[in-house]
């Protein structure tokens, strides 16, 4: 499991903390060192998992005891950090995210694994290479839109523009991609309409 | 089977038998490319369905697009919407099926009775899907015009179906009407489908015409000089034109009956009184001098022949007056040195065709309406008499004949068409072997039985809406001919449709008047001829 990972030289980002048959929660190592919306994340284990982030939170590791202000003598925010070390201690970094598929008999399946990642089960940014062969083809955008995804138009934006900047053709994938959108939304094209404002920035 | 298919057009997403078969247009197929009145074929699981395109709707999936359409602007959202959610619905109406079982093989594309299944793709019908149903340049059938969008195929029509029925050519004035009966006349001379005879109103198609620019084009004397023959009503016309014609027409008095007068009353204005009065005149002074004594009366004699046959003298003078137009007619005579009918009749058993000229007395109705109705009463007579004898003994039979009247409506009013020879040439279709080429431009004016026994319909741009209507009345699909009888460019563009054609068609009339379009007669022509003069060479010298 281990191997595959520093075969591939990817950069271990986090550890799973939650876990759901369509999404799961992952703890960052750094604070504030989460991938950023909608990217492309990775599992690997019985189930290799593909999870796109959905949303990023930070809280205090100790839910009871509130954060309070610090800066008011300070100059500037990086000073409130560099003056109280302890904080990155006390703060963590989650995200969640939502599973859009698995590696099964060595093929990518566009669909949800039959389980879900185990806890601690360490969390992998994608790269570039395995994103240009993940979009291949977008069967996964219906899993994005449906009810139990929790997944916004907005990280679908994200990941969509994450992954043009990836794909060969920026603009034929750009294109492709909102005719799948399009079917996806016959019949709401103002939704489409905003979706698609979206790529094209 | 894909290989003789033209570029994919869409797919089928629904439909019926009776309302056409609808296409998603394919985005790569662009909209502006798609026309009315062409071909597609759409193919089936085990058939290849042949249909022309009859609708053409923009759709959408979401309503609100029609109140807030994507800003044009954005280049993206506008191409994914107007391949998806914005779409194009093509309506074809399925007419023919091409292969699928044996029977389909051996007797070509039968009429379609069912439609192919959902996401069926459907392509632009290639030349050879043409060629397949309209057939090729054979013994019996001719090239008539190419369809619009395919300038390199032609559109053949069946000459021998074509004769078998009675048959017209419509639409207003200057849209071609006179050039595409030239080129039927040719066609029917050439394939020797039948013999025509022409009463040819404004002496167009006989030694030659005159396209819009006034550019002369050749007539059928010209064309196939010694088959045709032509005869003038009018010879000082004819020699102001420098023509001689072959036979010089005369009318004898004694030739016009009363029913030749009542055909007139329209044209003369002559009253039903009137109309009755004639008959009692004829029974007065005899069939063979009649018109002659009733034209030389005066207003003495008149009240006379009032008090003789108990008619009322206002409308017997009515009568002199209005029938004295017919002095003025040169054409008739007391004495006619030649039968015409008899002439006519010599000339059409030799195979010879005629075309009947009016001369200046082509703008006279009157005339028009007299001699056509004279002469084809009585060869109509003979035909009749003729065919009964004969009694399908195929050696005897007279030739079959096709009378060719232009201003229809003039014959075919609906009050008088049932009586007319020509109403009653229109209805028994070839049962004596007579039919009639019908060229009008007012099709609303002529009796909706006589339309609907047309075999075929050739339809330029039509302005009224009831000439629209009258055409199309009792054909397959009307509603849908109509929208595209509508489009027609006003210019060489014609549907055809009904017998000779296995489906309705829209072409653009080939071109005529040029010598590369004269060729097309010339090379069978003379052919022809080259055989004949062997044969006569036969005939001479054993």
């Amino acid at each position: 499991m281990e191997s595959d990972s520093t075969n591939l030289n990817l950069q271990r980002i986090a550890e799973i903390v939650e876990s759901s048959s369509v999404g799961f929660t992952a703890n960052c190592y750094q604070l504030y060192e989460s991938p950023p919306l909608g990217a492309l994340v990775q599992t690997f284990g019985d189930y290799p998992t593909f999870a796109i982030v959905r949303g990023i939170s930070t809280s205090p590791l100790d839910p009871t005891r509130k954060p309070v202000a610090r800066a008011r003598d300070e100059d500037s925010e990086e000073a409130v950090y560099m003056n109280n070390p302890q904080l990155s201690s006390l703060l963590r970094t989650d995200f969640e995210a939502t599973i859009i598929g698995h590696e099964f008999d060595g093929f990518m399946r566009k669909y949800l694994p039959p389980h879900p990642p185990k806890i601690h089960t360490f969390v992998y940014r994608c790269s570039e290479t395995t994103i240009g062969s993940f979009i291949q083809n977008l069967d996964f955008l219906p899993i994005l839109f449906s009810k139990t995804s929790l997944v916004t138009d907005e990280v679908v934006g994200a990941f969509l523009r994450n992954a043009a900047s990836v794909h060969a053709d920026r603009r034929s994938f750009i294109l492709s991609a909102g005719q799948q959108l399009a079917r996806l939304f016959h019949g709401d094209t103002k939704r489409l309409e905003t979706l698609l404002r979206g790529l094209n920035t | 089977m894909n290989e003789e298919n033209g570029s994919l057009m869409g797919y089928v997403v629904g439909g019926s038998v009776d309302k056409g078969i609808e296409i998603k247009l394919d985005p790569s197929s662009p909209i502006e490319e798609v026309r009315l009145g062409s071909y597609v074929t759409i193919q089936g699981r085990s058939q290849r369905f042949f249909g022309m395109i009859t609708g053409i709707n923009l759709e959408t999936t979401d309503p609100s697009l029609r109140s807030t359409p994507p800003d044009p602007l954005d280049e993206l959202v506008s191409s994914v919407i107007s391949s998806t959610s914005a779409y194009t619905i093509v309506t074809i109406t399925p007419e023919l099926v091409i292969g699928g079982d044996a029977l389909a093989i051996i007797d070509g594309p039968q009429s379609a009775r069912t439609i192919p299944p959902h996401f069926s793709p459907a392509f632009q019908a290639s030349s050879e899907d043409i060629r397949t149903v309209f057939g090729t340049d054979d013994d019996r059938r001719i090239w008539v015009g190419n369809p619009l969008d395919m300038q390199d195929t032609r559109i053949h029509l069946d000459l021998e179906e074509l004769v078998k029925r009675s048959n017209g050519v419509f639409g207003k004035s200057g849209t071609g009407k006179s050039f595409l009966t030239r080129i039927l006349l040719a066609g029917i001379l050439q394939k020797q489908a039948a013999v025509n005879l022409v009463f040819d109103m404004h002496s167009e198609y006989g030694w030659q015409g005159s396209n819009e620019g006034n550019t002369a084009v050749k007539g059928l004397k010209q064309l196939f000089p010694s088959k045709v023959a032509v005869f003038s009503l009018d010879p000082e016309s004819s020699s102001r034109r420098g023509i001689s014609p072959d036979v010089e027409v005369t009318i004898g008095y004694k030739d016009i009956e009363p029913e030749d007068i009542e055909m007139l009353a329209e044209a003369l204005n002559i009253t039903p009184q009137g109309v009755t009065a004639v008959y009692d005149v004829v029974k007065n002074f005899g069939q063979d001098s009649w018109l002659k004594k009733f034209l030389e009366l005066d207003r003495d004699g008149l009240s006379n022949l009032a008090d003789t046959t108990a008619q009322n003298f206002q409308v017997l003078f009515t009568l002199h007056r209005r029938l004295r137009i017919l002095n003025r007619m040169g054409f008739i005579s007391a004495k006619a040195p030649d039968d015409a009918v008899r002439r006519i009749l010599e000339y059409i058993d030799k195979g010879i065709h005629v075309v009947l000229e009016f001369g200046s007395y082509g703008n006279q109705i009157a005339a028009y309406v007299l001699v056509a109705n004279l002469l084809t009463r009585r060869i109509h007579e003979r035909y009749v008499e003729r065919t009964e004898k004969a009694m399908g003994n195929q050696s005897i039979e007279p030739k079959p004949l096709v009378i060719t009247v232009e201003e229809a409506h003039r014959f075919l009013t609906p009050g008088i068409a049932s009586q007319t020879i020509f109403g009653t040439i229109a209805r028994e279709m070839r049962k004596y072997k007579v039919t009639l080429l019908i060229v009008d431009q007012r099709p609303s004016g002529i009796d909706d039985e006589v339309l609907s026994q047309l075999g075929t319909r050739f339809t330029y741009p039509l302005d009224n809406e009831r000439d629209i209507d009258s055409v199309l009345a009792g054909a397959r699909d009307a509603r849908k001919l109509k929208s595209v009888l509508a489009t027609l460019g006003s210019q060489q563009q014609a549907l055809i449709f009904g017998h000779s054609v296995p489906m309705p068609v829209v072409i653009r009339t080939r071109d005529y008047g040029t010598d590369e379009s004269y060729s097309y007669f010339d090379d069978l022509s003379s052919s022809r001829s080259k055989e004949e003069l062997e044969q006569d060479k036969r005939d001479l010298f054993g």
